[in-house]
C-alpha cells in the first residue's frame, strides 16, 4: 500500500475523533481557533487528524475500525507519517497533528510507535501536537506522551460503567481508563502538556442520559482537571453491530455543549440548572438550555446595576456584551440601542431585562421599530418582504 | 528594492499615530498648555495592559484605509475618556473604529489560515490577494512559523519576499528570475482533504458561511476546496 492510501484510509479511520486547536500555545505564532479549511461536510479542519494504525485487537460495537471489521488495514511507519505530516504544515494546510491510533498488538507496542513518530516529529515542529493515550499503557509511556505532546486525551466515551459495557466488552473504566487519566493529571500539574487534557464521550448508544454526560463531565472537570470535554453524536457505520441503531440527533450534541459552556465558562451551578433536564434527564431539543432557565427561574435584571453574574444569566448576554454593559454604564443609562452595540442578542434578552425601571416586552420594542419606519436594508430584503 | 512600510514594532507605530494625532488636535486648537498634556498620553491611558490592547486595536485598524482621520479621533476620544471608552465601542466612531478592526484582522485570519505555500527547497511560495495593507504582518507571521526558510508572497503585480529583511520585486521580475512553476494542486492535501467528510454530519449552511470562496483562483472561483468534486459543487453554490 503507497503512502497516498495510508492518507486515505488511516485519515478516513480518524475522522470520528473529536478535536480544537484551542492553544494558547498553538504553533506559536498563530490565532487560537483558526481553521485552515473548511471540510467538505463544513468541518473546521486545523489538525492533520491521523491514525498510527486502524488494526485494532478490540472489538468496540460503535467502532468502524473494531477487530472484526473486515474494512481494509494499514500501518503508517513514523518516517512516512513524519514526512506526511511536515508536507501538509509547510504547505500552511495544517496547523498541528493530532494523532490516535487503534490497538495494535497491545497498549503498549501501539504508544510506543506513536511515540516514536512525535519523537521524529518534534525534531523539526515545535508547533501544537494532541496524542491520544492508549487505554491501559503503561506510566513511562504515559509520561513521555505528555513529555512530547501539548495536549493528551483519552476518550471515556461513556458516563458510567453500565453504558461502557453496552459499547465495548474489553473496556474497563476505572483500570483502564480513569487511571491513565489520573496520571496525566499528576504529569500536567508537574508542568507537561502544558494545553492540558481532554476526553470525548459517544452519545447515543449507550443509552445514557443528558444529565449523566454532564454530571460526568463535570466530575473530569474537577477531579481530572480536564480542558474540555467533547461530545460526539453516534454516526451508524456499516459492518458494526450497531449499524441498524438510529443515529443521535446532531441537536443533542449541540445541547450538550451549551450546556458545558454554561457550566464551565458562565459557571452556573449545575444542581441550579437540573430545572432544565426533563423527567428522562434529558435537555429539551427545541429549546435553548439558558433560555429555558431564565424563563423557569423568572429572571429579570435590570442592566443599569446588575452585578456581571445577574448579566450573564440573560439570554443573549455574554461574557463579552456583559462588560461592555458595566463599562457603558458609567458613562450614561442603558438604552436599546447601546445594548445592540455591546453586541447583546436584543431580541433574545428583552423578555428578561427591566430597563428604564420597567420590564421592555418584545412588543414594545417591535412597536417601536415599526413607528421608526426605517427603509427595507436592500431591494432584495424589500422584494422578499413582498 | 526595499519595501516602502517596513515594520517596525507595533509599539512604535502606534506612538507614531498618536503623535500623529496629537499634533493634529494642538494644530487645531493652538493650545499650548493641552500640549504637554497630551503628550503625557501613557499617563492617561492608565494600565499598561489596556495601552497594548489600544496599541493592537489602532495599529491593525490603521491598516484598512490609507485615509487615518478616523484613527486619530479615536486615539483622542481615548486619551479623553480611557482606552474602555473604545475598546467598548461607547461612541458611533468607536464602532466605526472595532469593525474595522475586525474586518482587517478576519482578512488577515483569513489569509493566515488560507494562503497555501508551495516549498522549492528552503523557499516557500504563495499567491495572496488582499485591499488591506498588511502584508508585512503576514511576512512576519510566516517567517516566525516557518524559521529558517525564505517566504514570498506574491499579489497581482509584486512579489513580497522575506528574507531577514522584506524587500519588495515585481512579480513578473522575480518569476523569470526564479524560474518557478507554481502548480494549483496537491496530491496528498487533497486525498486527506476528501477523507474527512462525514455525510451524517453535513451542516450546508455552516459550510456556505465559512468557505473561503474569495481566496479561491479566480478560475476556480466556486471551488471551495481543491479536494471537493465537481459533482457536489451545487451543495455549496447558491
Amino acid at each position: 500500500m503507497n503512502v497516498r492510501d495510508k492518507v486515505q484510509l488511516l485519515g478516513s479511520a480518524s475522522k470520528y475523533d473529536v478535536c480544537s486547536t484551542a492553544s494558547k500555545k498553538l504553533g506559536k505564532t498563530n490565532i487560537p481557533g483558526i481553521c485552515t479549511s473548511w471540510g467538505p461536510d463544513g468541518r473546521c479542519i486545523s489538525l492533520y487528524k491521523v491514525l498510527q494504525t486502524n488494526v485494532c485487537t478490540n472489538d468496540c460495537r460503535f467502532c468502524v475500525n473494531r477487530s472484526s471489521s473486515k474494512c481494509k488495514r494499514a500501518i503508517f511507519k513514523p518516517e512516512e507519517l513524519k514526512e506526511t505530516f511536515l508536507h501538509l504544515f509547510y504547505g500552511n494546510y495544517i496547523d498541528g497533528l493530532f494523532l490516535s491510533s487503534g490497538i495494535y498488538r497491545g497498549p503498549d507496542e501501539t504508544m510506543e510507535m506513536m511515540v516514536e513518530t512525535v519523537e521524529l516529529i518534534r525534531k523539526e515542529f515545535k508547533g501544537y501536537i494532541h496524542m491520544k493515550i492508549i487505554p491501559g499503557s503503561e506510566y513511562h509511556l504515559v509520561k513521555r506522551a505528555c513529555e512530547l505532546a501539548d495536549r493528551v486525551s483519552i476518550n471515556l466515551e461513556a458516563p458510567n460503567k453500565e453504558s461502557l459495557q453496552i459499547l465495548s466488552d474489553e473496556k474497563h473504566l476505572r483500570q483502564d481508563i480513569l487511571r491513565r487519566s489520573a496520571w496525566a493529571k499528576n504529569l500536567i500539574r508537574k508542568g507537561l502538556a502544558q494545553s492540558g487534557q481532554t476526553t470525548q464521550f459517544v452519545v447515543g448508544p449507550g443509552g445514557e442520559s443528558d444529565y449523566d454526560l454532564v454530571k460526568m463531565s463535570r466530575w473530569m472537570y474537577e477531579k481530572m482537571e480536564l480542558r474540555r470535554s467533547y461530545f460526539s453524536a453516534f454516526q451508524p457505520v456499516g459492518d458494526t453491530p450497531f449499524s441498524n441503531l438510529s443515529r443521535t440527533p446532531l441537536l443533542r450534541e449541540h445541547r450538550l455543549y451549551q450546556m458545558d459552556w454554561l457550566l464551565r465558562v458562565y459557571k452556573f451551578d449545575l444542581r441550579d440548572m437540573k430545572r432544565v433536564f426533563d423527567e428522562n434527564g434529558n435537555l429539551p431539543l427545541d429549546m435553548d438550555p439558558k433560555y429555558l432557565y431564565a424563563k423557569e427561574k423568572g429572571i429579570l435584571v435590570d442592566p443599569g446595576d446588575a452585578t456581571k453574574q445577574e448579566l450573564l444569566s440573560v439570554p443573549g448576554i455574554g461574557p463579552i456584551s456583559a462588560n461592555r454593559i458595566i463599562t457603558m454604564r458609567k458613562f450614561g443609562s442603558i438604552t436599546h440601542e447601546k445594548l445592540k452595540r455591546a453586541g447583546v442578542v436584543v431580541k433574545r434578552a428583552l423578555p428578561f431585562l427591566r430597563l428604564e425601571g420597567r420590564q421592555t416586552l418584545l412588543n414594545d420594542f417591535k412597536q417601536e421599530n415599526k413607528s421608526a419606519s426605517l427603509p427595507p436594508k436592500s431591494p432584495v430584503a424589500a422584494k422578499v418582504r413582498e | 528594492m526595499r519595501c516602502e512600510y517596513t515594520p517596525g514594532e507595533s509599539y512604535d507605530e502606534f506612538s507614531s499615530i498618536v503623535q500623529e494625532a496629537i499634533a493634529r488636535e494642538i494644530g487645531d486648537k493652538k493650545d499650548s498648555t493641552l500640549k504637554q498634556k497630551l503628550l503625557d498620553y501613557e499617563w492617561h491611558f492608565g494600565k499598561p495592559k489596556k495601552i497594548e490592547g489600544l496599541t493592537k486595536f489602532v495599529v491593525t485598524a490603521s491598516r484598512y484605509d490609507p485615509d487615518k482621520s478616523l484613527v486619530y479621533k479615536i486615539v483622542m476620544q481615548a486619551l479623553r475618556f480611557g482606552v474602555s471608552y473604545i475598546l467598548d465601542k461607547c461612541s458611533p466612531e468607536a464602532e466605526e473604529f472595532v469593525k474595522r478592526y475586525k474586518a482587517v484582522v478576519r482578512e488577515y485570519s483569513r489569509l493566515i489560515s488560507h494562503t497555501r505555500f508551495q516549498r522549492f527547497n528552503k523557499t516557500l511560495v504563495a499567491e495572496v490577494n488582499t485591499k488591506f495593507n498588511i502584508f508585512d504582518i503576514l511576512l512576519r507571521n510566516f517567517k516566525a512559523r516557518y524559521r529558517g526558510f525564505k517566504i514570498v508572497l506574491l499579489s497581482s503585480s509584486k512579489a513580497y519576499i522575506a528574507n531577514g529583511e522584506i524587500y519588495v520585486v515585481s512579480r513578473r521580475e522575480f518569476m523569470e528570475q526564479t524560474k518557478i512553476k507554481l502548480s494549483r494542486r496537491d496530491d496528498v492535501w487533497d486525498t486527506y482533504y476528501s477523507s474527512q467528510s462525514i455525510s451524517g454530519r453535513r451542516n450546508k449552511r455552516h459550510a456556505m458561511n465559512n468557505m473561503p470562496k474569495k481566496y479561491s483562483p479566480p478560475l476556480e472561483k466556486h471551488y471551495i476546496e481543491f479536494g471537493i468534486q465537481d459533482s457536489k459543487l451545487t451543495n455549496f453554490i447558491f
